[in-house]
């Protein structure tokens, strides 16, 4: 899904997302919801309309059926009534006969045994001629007719058409007059098709040649407006109507495709043993089904519409619901952002977002504590040292705790001289100089970076981040500022200012255990140490005045420093005691640039002096060479020799008071 | 077996009739290979005694087989019932009534037919089981091959009608002078739609079955 959203960064840094995409909650399930439903009442209303149309078709098949029973019971029955009502009945053999030539399949077919001669028929058609009575039948009106198409017999109606009329031409016109629908199936189809559609509403005619001994000698027709037959096949609208006979098909209606439609056939049976021909009746099931179609679209389809949109309605109002939660996340988060690191969330019902609050939440505190921790030591810690305590928050314990730390006290000496002839904007830049310089010097080396005290500073190893050199680490630091101090006095020199040859520097170094943490309040605070210890490191700083060192260590911190640094050389230039302190401190001074020969003798003078040899001392101290940048503590100690040879202290117990220096 | 005068004697009988049916339906569905051994082919206006070969007809798979049998007037056929299910043959045509009633798997029964004409003959049982035996008054009658081709032999060398049926079709019928002996002809049968239900032996419609 990367290419969903794109982010890009503006001019301040700030994360934008690219409108590439962007869609809401509300549209996606509004959306999907309005298609499901849709979707669903869709395929209900299909099913719906499937189970219409089986039943429509079922309706249909059986009205076609019920339909073609009573059109074939009809010409059944009307054959029969005529055969009554011409004084016989269908069992009378004459009659029968004739309705064998009217079924005439074996006859067809060359087979027929029974033959009905000539003058069978014209004594049957004397004894129809004979009937003059107006006779109606329920169901029929039967017409025989000659092979010249001369009507031998009729019965129904009160049409006397004479002998021998030209029935193509008088008879259908008289047909036509007295509103009889009438027709007409000849030899020759298509002029009877002609007939059929001049006349009005003809539905069935049987046009069957009557045949003897191969010869057609008439025909008969049957066909009644008024018949309740002719009302059933009205009543069959739509319907196509088939009938084949052994003289070929008549259709009405319109074909069509017969799998849209239905059909129904029957026999068409005269006295139950005559077959005429066969009757198909069939509906194309589209057309009836339309107008319940057309309904159902009207309706079914805005219906499906409507409640799509109801549905998506819900669930946009749903989708709102859902996403209120995550907008009010954003407003947070985006406070958070602005530096405001307070969190508040309004708690949703829904786990996921529950969750993802939670999460937020202890990102937010996440954020605060290592805020706090940058803030905290920023000024005080290299960027990578800030990494590492970030990496492991707590360990940072901003709240105090007792550390074994080495802590040095640096001060520039004679700044005062120094300042007097700089205008003050000059002063704090040279100051800063200073700082810069001996600062990068202790960052090197990992220091934590405590408060400046006016022209000096103090600095740790070992807090907050635990050095276990941290003694090693402070003496090669404290070395290299003096080197940067020093390079960064000759500049000044160099530049001839004022008071910048007697400028110095004094570092005072001390290891044990203290007190570190953030101390102050709210408005200020500052990463410190505090302890007797801290105290001690700031007097040996000071007490570099009385030896003319730049650098004392305390014999904790050359021991310290000693197990990681196995070649570093310090001597020991003085005991000392200190108020408020019971045991006495040994302090030394960096000796490798001292000569093997020099620190041999200086040591076994102090040893003399121990062991209460004033005199001796004295001698030895006169006697031994001068060394570079010892002559003040050599003084010092002859001083001291000279002193107690001449007068020896009654309680000395080998230390010498640090206020009294 | 016995002639009648008039009967054309085997020194006649060098009439022939070759020639080939063509089938045309209206309907796509039918099969017109299939419906090709449905054809019978025969002459009229000449009466012969009927074989003693005993004519068969098969009821096997809820069907006649064949569904189509011409025969000789007096002639025999015999109804085997090599289905698994009982089947009632019958017939109300007017060439032949006749029902033998309910006939067991394996069992057969004969029909003597003694009158020329158009028997349909029918399972009371199964509305779709349908015969048609054509009852005809001498043995000059044949059926094409697949693919419709013919061949009337042994006829007499005078003027005879030839009949072309198919229980489906208008049967076409023509005039022919065998005098000269061979002659071509081509029918043209076009089929009908499919014909319609029938009613059972007692004239009412079938009842409506699932199976």
């Amino acid at each position: 899904m990367s290419e969903a959203t794109e982010q890009s960064q503006d001019s301040r840094g700030l994360t934008l997302t690219s409108r590439a995409r962007r869609i809401s909650l509300s549209w996606v399930l509004g959306l999907a919801i309005g298609v499901i439903t849709f979707l669903a009442i869709g395929s209900s209303l299909l099913v719906g309309i499937g189970a219409a149309r089986r039943a429509a078709r079922d309706a249909a098949a059986a009205q076609l059926a019920l339909g073609a029973q009573e059109i074939s019971n009809s010409v059944d029955v009307a054959i029969e009534a005529l055969a009554k009502q011409i004084g016989g009945s269908v069992a009378d053999p004459l009659i029968r006969a004739r309705l064998a030539h009217l079924s005439r399949q074996d006859e067809s077919l060359g087979l027929a045994e029974s033959k009905v001669t000539r003058a069978d028929l014209e004594e049957a058609n004397r004894y129809f001629r004979s009937v003059k009575t107006p006779l109606f039948t329920d169901h029929a009106l039967l017409l025989l007719l000659d092979r010249e198409r001369q009507l031998i017999y009729q019965s129904g109606g009160e049409v006397a058409l004479g002998e021998a009329p030209d029935l193509r031409a008088e008879f259908l016109d008289q047909m036509e007059s007295e509103g009889l629908a009438v027709s007409l199936l000849s030899q020759d189809s298509a002029a009877g098709r002609k007939s059929l559609r001049h006349l009005s509403e003809p539905l069935l005619l049987l046009g069957r040649p009557i045949v003897v001994n191969e010869q057609v000698l008439g025909y008969v027709v049957v066909a009644d407006p008024a018949s309740p037959l002719f009302e059933k096949l009205a009543e069959l609208q739509g319907v196509r109507i088939e009938i084949q006979s052994a003289d070929g098909e008549l259709q009405f209606g319109e074909d069509f495709d017969p799998e849209h439609g239905i059909e129904e056939q029957r026999e068409l049976r005269i006295a139950g043993d005559f077959v005429l021909g066969q009757l198909r009746l069939s509906r194309d099931l589209r057309k009836s089904l339309r107008p319940f179609m057309m309904n159902l679209y009207a309706t079914g389809i805005p219906a499906a519409f409507g409640v799509s949109l109801l549905a998506f309605a819900a669930a946009v109002v749903l989708a709102r619901r859902l996403s209120r939660p995550i907008r009010e996340m954003r407003t947070q988060v985006r406070k958070v952002r602005g530096g405001d690191l307070q969190l508040k969330l309004s708690g949703s019902s829904i786990h996921e977002i529950q969750d993802l609050e939670t999460d937020l939440q202890n990102m937010v505190d996440g954020l605060r504590q290592r805020d706090l921790i940058k803030s905290t030591f920023q000024r005080y810690l290299p960027p990578h040292v800030i990494e590492t305590l970030l990496a492991d928050p707590e360990s940072a314990e901003l709240g105090g705790r007792a550390e074994d730390i080495t802590i040095l006290f640096i001060d520039l000496a004679n700044f005062t001289a120094f300042s007097e002839r700089l205008a003050p904007g000059e002063l704090v830049g040279r100051l800063n100089e200073f700082f810069e310089s001996i600062t990068s010097a202790l960052v090197a080396e990992g220091a934590t970076l405590g408060s400046y005290t006016g022209d000096g500073l103090v600095a740790f190893f070992g807090a907050p981040l635990r050095q276990a050199d941290h003694a090693a680490r402070a003496v090669r630091a404290a070395e290299r500022v003096i080197e940067s101090a020093e390079t960064l006095f000759g500049v000044w020199r160099q530049a001839k200012l004022h008071g910048s040859d007697r400028l110095g520097i004094r570092i005072g170094l001390n290891s044990g255990e203290v007190i570190v943490g953030n101390v102050g309040s709210q408005y200020r605070q500052d990463y410190t140490a505090i302890g007797d210890n801290v105290n001690l490191a700031s007097r040996l700083e000071g007490a570099n005045k009385a030896y003319g060192s730049k650098l004392l260590l305390s014999s904790a911190t050359y021991l310290a420093a000693r197990e990681h640094m196995p070649d570093l050389r310090a001597q020991r230039v003085d005991r000392i005691r200190v108020k408020g302190r019971a045991q006495a401190l040994e302090v030394f001074v960096l000796s490798q640039s001292w000569s093997v020969d020099f620190e041999r003798e200086f040591q076994s003078c102090l040893e003399l002096f121990d062991k209460a040899a004033y005199a001796e001392a004295h001698r030895k101290l006169v006697s031994i060479a001068d060394h570079p940048h010892t002559r003040q503590l050599i003084e010092l100690w002859q001083r001291r020799a000279l002193s107690f040879s001449e007068q020896p202290p009654p309680e000395f117990d080998g230390a010498f008071q640090f206020e009294k220096l | 077996m016995w002639s009648q005068p008039g009967l054309a004697q085997s020194s006649e009988a060098t009439g022939q009739l070759r020639g080939r049916v063509i089938l045309e339906s209206k309907d796509a569905a039918t099969e017109l290979q299939a419906e090709m051994n449905r054809v019978v082919i025969y002459a009229v206006g000449l009466s012969e005694a009927a074989p003693s070969e005993l004519k068969s007809v098969e009821q096997k798979e809820t069907n006649f087989v064949p569904s189509v049998l011409p025969i000789t007037r007096g002639q025999k056929v015999r109804f085997a019932n090599i289905d698994t299910l009982v089947h009632n043959v019958f017939s109300t045509s007017e060439a032949k009534e006749f029902d033998l009633g309910d006939q067991s798997p394996g069992t057969q029964q004969e029909v003597t037919f003694n009158k020329t004409g158009l028997v349909q003959i029918f399972c009371n049982i199964h509305p779709q089981m349908s015969l048609t035996v054509l009852v005809l008054p001498n043995r000059r009658y044949t059926q094409p091959t697949a693919d419709g081709q013919f061949s009337l032999t042994g006829l007499p060398r005078r003027k005879l009608k030839v009949f072309a049926y198919h229980p489906r079709a208008r049967a076409l019928s023509q005039e022919f002078d065998f005098t000269g002996g061979e002659l071509q002809h081509e029918f043209k049968l076009v089929l009908s739609k499919t014909p319609p239900a029938h009613l059972n032996k007692h004239g009412k419609p079938y009842k409506k079955s699932k199976y």
